[in-house]
């Protein structure tokens, strides 16, 4: 069975602005910097150690996840094979589990809210719901 | 069938199959052409859009102003500790809400009694409330100033940060009353501190700060300005020694 377009276009929209998003924020680790969201937990959790994997930031893992996910949306486009949407499924499902973790850690222990973090989390959560669903009915 | 002129049958039956079959697979081919150079269009123009989001997304945050000098001079209006004629001026905004900012407080004023440094340095404070995330800062903000009317700015900074965790997770109502438990103890004038404290030119005056520290491209507290440049403390793990270290090489440089 086929991916219904709409679901298609949702996908991809979501996995540009989480790759988007992802690379921003990668962008001001790399230049040292924090974005100016004023008011808002940016520094708190950008800076926090919950922010970095070793010597890398979570950014960094977040543009690969986002990257892999646009690569499976085409190679879905070119061959159109079940696997691809199962594989896009399972990856959503580990990106879900870490983002309801970033969100309980921003929540519950830094007190602390960035907003460009929630909003990857709003992106993962659309695809997961859309991953589900495809998964029910492929 | 057809009967057809010889000359023109020099195919028999099998070699027109053959024939058609070769014709079959050119088709094929030429078909399998276009399909490859669409999936080929394809890809590159992922690769296109990924690269070009990824340099859309570089370049924003190259855009963004860094915290780099300080915008508004020290003057009349800060608060200041310290000799005024001192080589090196601190400048801290700071948010009296902020937990790091209170950790940060017994620090500095280790790190300004040092013999290297005492009498050497001059501490400005200057307010940043983050007023989106911390609902007793600006009140905070505006005790200080409102017991600095009565030259009680350094008296009433230094109760306030010890005493955070006690009024960080009361009601602003009852922050209130513990703030002025603490100026009525200092000996302020109870009437002209409630008065002050919720007057528009003490309002102003921590606002003026809060705007002079965005204008410096200030995100976050504590952001520390070693005279006049912004010192990345946080970007170091060692946090204080890099303070510390700041002020040190600074006080070397303007004997």
């Amino acid at each position: 069975m086929r991916i219904p377009k709409w679901a298609l276009i949702i996908l991809f929209i979501a996995a540009l602005v989480g790759f988007a998003d992802s690379s921003y924020l990668t962008a001001e680790h790399v230049r040292g910097a924090v974005p100016p969201c004023t008011g808002a937990g940016c520094d708190t959790v950008l800076t926090s150690t919950y922010a970095n994997v070793g010597p890398l930031p979570l950014a960094a893992f977040g543009m690969v996840y986002y990257g892999a996910l646009l690569v499976l949306l085409i190679a879905y486009l070119d061959v159109g094979s079940r696997r691809i949407v199962h594989a896009f499924a399972w990856i959503v499902s580990i990106g879900m589990l870490l983002s309801l973790y970033f969100v309980v850690v921003q929540l519950f222990i830094l007190h602390a809210i960035c907003p460009y973090c929630m909003a990857s989390a709003a992106v993962t959560t659309v695809m997961f719901g859309i991953a589900i669903y495809l998964v029910r009915k492929c | 069938m057809h009967q057809l002129d010889p000359a023109l049958e020099p195919m028999t039956r099998k070699e027109r199959r053959e024939l058609r079959r070769l014709q079959r697979r050119d088709e094929g081919a030429i078909h399998q052409h276009t399909k490859t150079a669409k999936r080929l269009l394809m890809w590159s123009i992922a690769a296109l859009v990924l690269v070009l989001v990824g340099w859309l997304a570089w370049r924003a945050a190259q855009r963004m102003p860094v915290a780099g000098a300080l915008s508004v001079p020290v003057g009349e209006a800060d608060n200041v500790r310290g000799p005024s004629d001192a080589p090196v001026t601190l400048v801290e905004y700071s948010d009296f809400q902020c937990p790091a900012c209170a950790t940060f407080h017994p620090i500095i004023a280790q790190i300004l009694s040092e013999p290297s440094i005492a009498g050497n340095v001059r501490f400005v404070y200057r307010h940043f409330p983050l007023t989106n995330i911390h609902n007793k800062a600006m009140l905070a903000a505006q005790a200080t100033q409102a017991a600095a009317v009565q030259g009680k700015f350094w008296e009433v900074h230094d109760k306030i940060f010890e005493s955070q965790p006690e009024w960080s997770t009361k009601s602003v109502a009852d922050a209130r009353t513990q703030f002025l438990a603490l100026a009525l103890e200092l000996g302020l004038d109870r009437e002209r501190w409630e008065r002050d404290l919720d007057s528009d030119a003490i309002r102003g005056r921590v606002e003026a700060d809060l705007e002079s520290g965005t204008s410096a491209a200030v995100t976050g507290t504590p952001s520390f300005f070693v005279n006049g440049v912004f010192v990345d403390v946080f970007s170091s793990t060692d946090v204080v020694g890099a303070l510390r270290d700041t002020l040190i090489s600074a006080v070397n440089a303007n004997p």
